[in-house]
């Protein structure tokens, strides 16, 4: 009778512990089915676990307010030219990839005749050749022409949001009057990264933020990040 | 959900029903460089990253970072995304390690020393309690657990982790995971011992 009392207290000693080591998660529903039965039929008699469930549930329900603010617009616009950099890295390795392929076709392993790789190789030079004159030709003053992402701005150091209403020719006259480039944009939130000298940055926010057509505005210079 | 979160999708396809076949989805997207499927799981994530983060550093531009670095490895690996875990979970993995690094490369203080926070922490029987303090008082003690007991607690009660994921995320057997627990309920019950029984 005693052993069978021993037995009895041991197996519950055992229970109490792994229920203990499960509660928190027992509180947070994560538990599987023979778990949650286990933990479930040892809160019926153990007030020492229902006591302790009792306090995490409070614990879990006041979760205390996060002592940051970061801003989802301001980070996502600082990474999308990171993405654009990495798209065309990968463009770049594909391409050398190819190159690669090309050339082990052609070789002694690939059976391939000998006299394709020559060609290839030939056309190869003769399209590098056709670059190099290219660009070494004299050429007009360009400065009227300026494409996406050409070097002399491309980092963006403000964020905008257009109103909905906001028409093209409201944006052109904006980016026209503060010498602004659109440098990545729009997000599905329809906000646009820009670049504007930075001698002027904190004018152009002013201006910007006066403009009736923008919803919101953002720097992201160093210190508007802290 | 996608909706909400702006992503258009560009197939007539029928939409995953559970979220989680919906992230499944955005990552096989993300995988073939969708940006807009990217936005979409930026946006879903930014919110519980950065609650999760605010657990380790107070730094809100460092905060900012870490979930950018996250997502720009999101962005690279997820065409090698295995499937045997789920998304949240590898998300989770991925900020934890980042968060690590970065918390390491800036040499903040934010490993507490347990005593003198406890002490700091405990407030005479008397003392009268709002809210707003037991929101503080719980906040400090919090920071005064060791950081890796302080992760585990979050990811339980405040991410509605299993100590599966939990041991997933951290790299780290799944006792090693309850262990933690264990210490960190004992030390917060002692930190918050007259708070919890004035207030709760």
């Amino acid at each position: 009778m005693n052993t069978k009392t021993n037995q009895v207290h041991q197996s519950d000693e055992s229970d109490h512990s792994q229920v203990q080591d499960l509660l928190p998660w027992y509180a947070n529903n994560t538990l599987q089915a023979d778990e949650q039965q286990l933990v479930r039929a040892h809160l019926q008699t153990c007030t020492a676990c229902q006591d302790d469930l009792q306090w995490q549930q409070k614990l879990k329900a006041g979760e205390p307010a996060a002592s940051t603010v970061p801003n989802v617009d301001r980070a996502l616009a600082r990474l999308l030219p990171k993405l654009d950099r990495q798209v065309q890295a990968a463009k770049v390795n594909n391409t050398n990839n190819f190159m690669a392929r090309l050339r082990t076709l052609f070789t002694a392993d690939g059976k391939a005749p000998a006299r394709w790789g020559m060609a290839v190789m030939a056309s190869q030079t003769a399209v590098i050749v056709g670059l190099v004159a290219f660009m070494a030709l004299p050429r007009q003053d360009d400065s009227s022409y300026r494409v996406l992402g050409s070097g002399e701005r491309s980092s963006g150091n403000i964020v905008v949001l257009f109103k909905p209403e906001t028409t093209v020719k409201d944006i052109q006259r904006i980016m026209s009057i503060n010498d602004a480039r659109i440098i990545d944009g729009p997000t599905v939130t329809n906000a646009y990264l820009l670049n504007v000298d930075d001698a002027r940055l904190e004018q152009s926010i002013r201006e910007l933020r006066s403009e009736a057509g923008i919803e919101l505005v953002e720097s992201l210079g160093s210190g508007a990040a802290k | 959900m996608f909706e909400n979160w702006g992503w258009r999708g560009k197939t007539d396809k029928k939409r995953p029903d559970t979220p989680e076949a919906q992230e499944v989805e955005l990552i096989t997207l993300i995988a073939n460089a969708d940006r807009q499927a990217f936005e979409a799981l930026y946006r879903l994530y930014f919110g519980r990253l950065a609650r999760f983060l605010d657990k380790m550093t107070r730094d809100t531009h460092l905060i900012e970072e870490i979930v950018n670095d996250t997502m720009l490895v999101v962005w690279q690996k997820a065409p090698s995304f295995n499937h045997t875990s789920r998304v949240s979970t590898w998300v989770f993995a991925i900020a934890y390690r980042q968060a690590l690094k970065a918390i390491n490369s800036f040499d903040e203080a934010v490993e507490s020393d347990f005593e003198h926070h406890a002490a700091e922490t405990r407030y005479e029987p008397e003392q009268q309690m709002s809210a707003q303090q037991l929101d503080a008082d719980l906040s400090r003690a919090l920071r005064a657990l060791p950081m890796e007991q302080r992760v585990v607690v979050s990811l339980t009660y405040y991410h509605e982790m299993g100590y599966k994921e939990i041991a997933e995320t951290m790299e780290c057997p799944v006792n090693t995971v309850k262990t933690r627990m264990f210490h960190a309920r004992q030390r917060l019950r002692f930190m918050l011992s007259d708070s919890m029984e004035e207030i709760l």
